[in-house]
């Protein structure tokens, strides 16, 4: 991560410019100039200070583990603590049951805000399910803390009745922005 | 380092140098580039576009001086179109603005003026100090 430059603030006073005119040259000088028109050019300084821009990674895929299909419709849902509970004609059988994950960084301790997928597409030997009712271990936004931070995600997995057997994946985007 | 030099009509003005320069203060950009700008009058921000304003010290520029006479003399700025502020990359400043717009002196050699800018930062900025120098020039007329 980069480092956070610290932020400057620069004031600079410049010495005096004397213009040194002989007194004849000047008298001379001043009849003609009725409108008189002169220029002069100073310079400064100007400064920012970018900080780092707020960046997501993902540690840990959103995995529902193997479940087994029976004539009834059912859900599964995995929570934001590698948690799985399953309802109507779904049973839990093991597998590999995770949270997504991710680690955030970013400037300071910002605030930022989490936009999660309203719904995700798994394909599949058989009919593609429907993953829907994202949600976040933080809610809608979080704090990073000394610029980093990071969140888990959980959603509810729709599976058809007799759904055909097989692996189903897909993806889905979360973003992250300051606010 | 803040610097006068002289053109044409030295004995009309005894002085004019940067007495503060701009400070922008901390932001940062994402995947949208996006613009701050100081007002010159206020010296207070506005945003616009994928920029994040931090805070941290901001500061509009100052330019002061000094004229020969004392009255009816009328003194106003000028500024290049842009100026870059170099860095990981480069932020480009512009739309500088004055306040006053000129100044008319009565009874007084002392003037100063507070310069506005807008800075925009590209898209995915590296963080860092970013730095440019803004040449600002004074014109003095009938001093």
């Amino acid at each position: 991560m980069n480092s956070i430059a610290k932020n400057r603030s620069r004031s600079h006073l410049a010495g005096r410019v004397a213009a040194v005119i002989a007194g004849i040259a000047l008298a001379s000088m001043a009849a003609t100039a009725a409108q008189a028109q002169a220029t002069a050019t100073a310079t400064t300084g100007a400064s920012v200070t970018i900080a780092d821009p707020i960046a997501i990674t993902k540690t840990a895929d959103l995995a529902f583990g193997t479940v087994v299909p029976s004539a009834a419709a059912g859900t599964v849902t995995v929570g934001t603590a590698n948690d799985r509970t399953v309802a109507g004609g779904v049973s839990a059988l093991g597998g590999t049951v995770t949270s997504a994950a991710y680690t955030v960084t970013g400037y300071g301790n910002s605030t930022y805000a989490i936009t999660l997928p309203a719904s995700v597409s798994l394909s599949g030997p058989g009919t593609a399910m429907t993953a829907s009712s994202f949600v976040s271990s933080v809610g809608g936004s979080a704090s990073l803390s000394g610029g980093s931070g990071g969140f888990t995600v959980g959603a509810t997995l729709s599976v058809g009745a007799n759904q055909a057997a097989g692996a189903y994946s897909g993806t889905f985007d979360v973003t992250v922005a300051y606010n | 380092m803040a610097a006068g030099t002289t053109a044409a009509g030295a004995q009309t003005f005894q002085s004019f140098q940067s007495s503060q320069d701009i400070v922008f203060g901390t932001v940062a950009t994402g995947q949208a580039s996006g613009t701050v700008a100081i007002d010159a009058q206020s010296g207070g921000t506005t945003t616009t576009g994928g920029i994040t304003f931090f805070g941290g010290t901001v500061l509009p520029g100052r330019f002061s001086g000094q004229t020969k006479q004392a009255n009816k003399c009328t003194v106003t700025l000028t500024f290049p179109a842009s100026v870059p502020l170099s860095g990981a990359t480069t932020a480009t400043l512009s739309h500088f603005t004055l306040s006053p717009a000129s100044v008319t002196l009565q009874g007084t050699q002392t003037f100063s003026f507070q310069v506005g800018a807008r800075l925009t930062v590209p898209a995915g900025a590296p963080a860092g100090s970013y730095a440019g120098t803004l040449a600002a020039t004074a014109v003095f007329t009938d001093c």
